[in-house]
């Protein structure tokens, strides 16, 4: 019975005859001595195993097993290393190598050699398997991971109008359009969402295209490609940063003004109604970030906004309630200008503060930080209460339990008191 | 009286060249580059054409990209860079000069 031995070239596995192996280590050993002082020599003998591994059908599960009349037949198909410069007619083997083998299978070191061979033969396919397995679970959570982000920045950017989108979407999310018309120069809004877009979408991209090449072992590189791209990336960034800042430029200089009513004595019960109510406004475009409010009337260029209402304690035994109206600019003259043009009424009378829903820019005025505070101040004990058709909400005014409509300053605080509540 | 080496000498002259022309069409595989020159009868034994893929490529004319392979590890396809191109035209030349030489001498009377 023939021995056979397990062998690996080019990163394969194959069983040979034990006479077959004699054959075959000459000739590599003869090889591999003709191109030891060359340079490239790694190369070459690599690319001379990878076809000599191709020729013995490499690849097989289980092992091909290779037999010396395949070494033979694989000798005069490559040739013998003398004739590779000559390039004349391949010499027979036999002729060639006459040396005799010094390998001796059944030494120890030939056993322990096989004995390591096999084991990390096997090792070696355990951990590529476990790597490959690790590429394909990496490559489908990018590919996943990567098309939901796109596919919902595409939705939040350019569908969000939709009504199916509207109807499934936070208010918040489904008003991008709406915040942005208010907040930046109308021009410049397409710009910026495709600059945006370009810069999300390309690492988006990649992203996704990186997971397939994971999953697909996919080698190609596309370097021209990648590198437009990336220049495309970094142009539309440096777009986007030189358009935002000068159109938040406007933003960089905060002025306010303030009107201020002292309450002494405070009144033990203050009431609040409203005045100028929001579910009379006439607008067209509505749009909101979380309960700050924004109403546009298109026909007339008017924009209102509602007001934020704060109640504290105060430390003194007196009260006061203290209205701001504030303003950006980029300079200091202009903030206090545009913070002087939102008109805002309020009034006391008796124990009842009246405040209106809204505030209201001039018309063709656009909207710079312009926002109304009021700040109540009020000693302990204190009552307040909103007049039963007055949510808190329209005045942004929130405390815990949201919808109370009387609360009592205990420590500095707003504490509920409603009956709703108690009940 | 036997002309083998002086073909062998000729054929291991025009190797490259050969080597180079083959790739200028596409981008190709070592054995398609051996079954062309086989075919051609430029090339007999296969272990020819790797030291000389491997000197050209660190001659810089030409390049390679791994592809994988319907059945064993991934194939190195070799194609022409564009020093290559340039070393092909002006052997394409060379070509024609020793051509034309040739003919000349033979066809003299």
């Amino acid at each position: 019975m023939k021995k056979t031995l397990d062998i690996n070239i080019a990163g394969q596995l194959f069983r040979v005859d034990e006479d077959a192996w004699e054959v075959l280590k000459h000739y590599l050993d003869h090889v591999s001595a003709r191109f030891k002082s060359e340079q490239g020599a790694d190369e070459t003998l690599a690319d001379i195993e990878a076809r000599i591994a191709e020729i013995f059908g490499g690849g097989k599960e289980p092992p091909t097993l290779v037999s010396k009349e395949m070494v033979t037949n694989m000798i005069n198909i490559m040739g013998a290393p003398e004739d590779y410069y000559d390039d004349g007619p391949a010499v027979k083997y036999k002729k060639l190598y006459v040396r005799k083998s010094m390998y001796d299978p059944n030494s120890f070191s030939a056993r322990l050699g096989r004995t390591l061979s096999g084991f990390f033969t096997a090792f070696g396919k355990l951990m590529s398997a476990i790597m490959r397995v690790f590429a394909i679970i990496l490559g489908a959570f990018f590919t996943l991971f990567g098309f939901l982000l796109f596919f919902t920045f595409v939705i939040l950017i350019f569908f969000n109008n939709a009504p199916f989108f509207a109807s499934v979407m936070e208010p918040q999310i489904t008003n991008v359009h709406g915040l942005l018309s208010i907040v930046l120069n109308t021009n410049a809004i397409w710009p910026i969402l495709i600059l945006a877009a370009l810069v999300t979408l390309l690492p988006l991209a990649a992203v996704i295209w990186l997971g397939i090449k994971l999953i697909f072992r996919i080698r190609e590189s596309f370097r021209v490609l990648n590198i437009v791209l990336f220049l495309v990336w970094t142009a539309s960034l440096c777009a986007l940063a030189v358009i935002l800042s000068l159109q938040l430029s406007v933003y960089s200089n905060r002025e306010s003004v303030e009107k201020r009513l002292t309450l002494d004595p405070a009144p033990k019960t203050l009431w609040i109604n409203t005045m100028k109510k929001q579910a009379n406004l006439s607008h067209d475009r509505y749009a909101s970030v979380e309960d700050f409010r924004f109403f546009v009337d298109r026909s007339n260029d008017i924009l209102h906004a509602s007001p934020e209402l704060r109640i504290r304690g105060s430390d003194n035994g007196t009260g006061y309630i203290a209205v701001q109206r504030r303003a950006n600019s980029n300079s200091d003259t202009e903030a206090v200008r545009n913070a002087r043009q939102i008109e805002y009424d309020w009034k006391m009378s008796g124990d009842t503060l009246y405040l209106d829903e809204y505030c209201t820019l001039p018309p063709g005025a656009k909207w710079n930080g312009s926002i109304v505070d009021i700040d109540i101040r009020l000693p302990e004990g204190t009552e307040i209460r909103f007049v039963p058709e007055v949510s808190p909400d329209v005045l942004n005014f929130h405390l815990f339990p949201w919808k109370d409509q009387a609360w009592k300053i205990v420590d500095g605080w707003p504490r509920s008191i409603d009956d709703r509540t108690d009940q | 009286m036997n002309t083998d080496n002086i073909r062998a000498q000729m054929r291991k002259g025009i190797l490259e060249y050969c080597i180079l022309a083959v790739l200028s069409r596409n981008s190709c595989y070592a054995v398609d580059i051996i079954n062309e020159l086989k075919k051609a009868r430029v090339i007999v034994v296969e272990g020819t054409l790797y030291p000389l893929l491997t000197r050209q490529k660190n001659a810089g004319l030409l390049s390679y990209r791994w592809q994988e392979s319907p059945q064993g590890p991934p194939r190195k396809y070799y194609e022409l860079t564009e020093l290559g191109q340039i070393y092909l035209r002006e052997l394409d030349k060379v070509w024609d000069e020793l051509v034309e030489s040739v003919n000349q001498i033979r066809d003299r009377k």
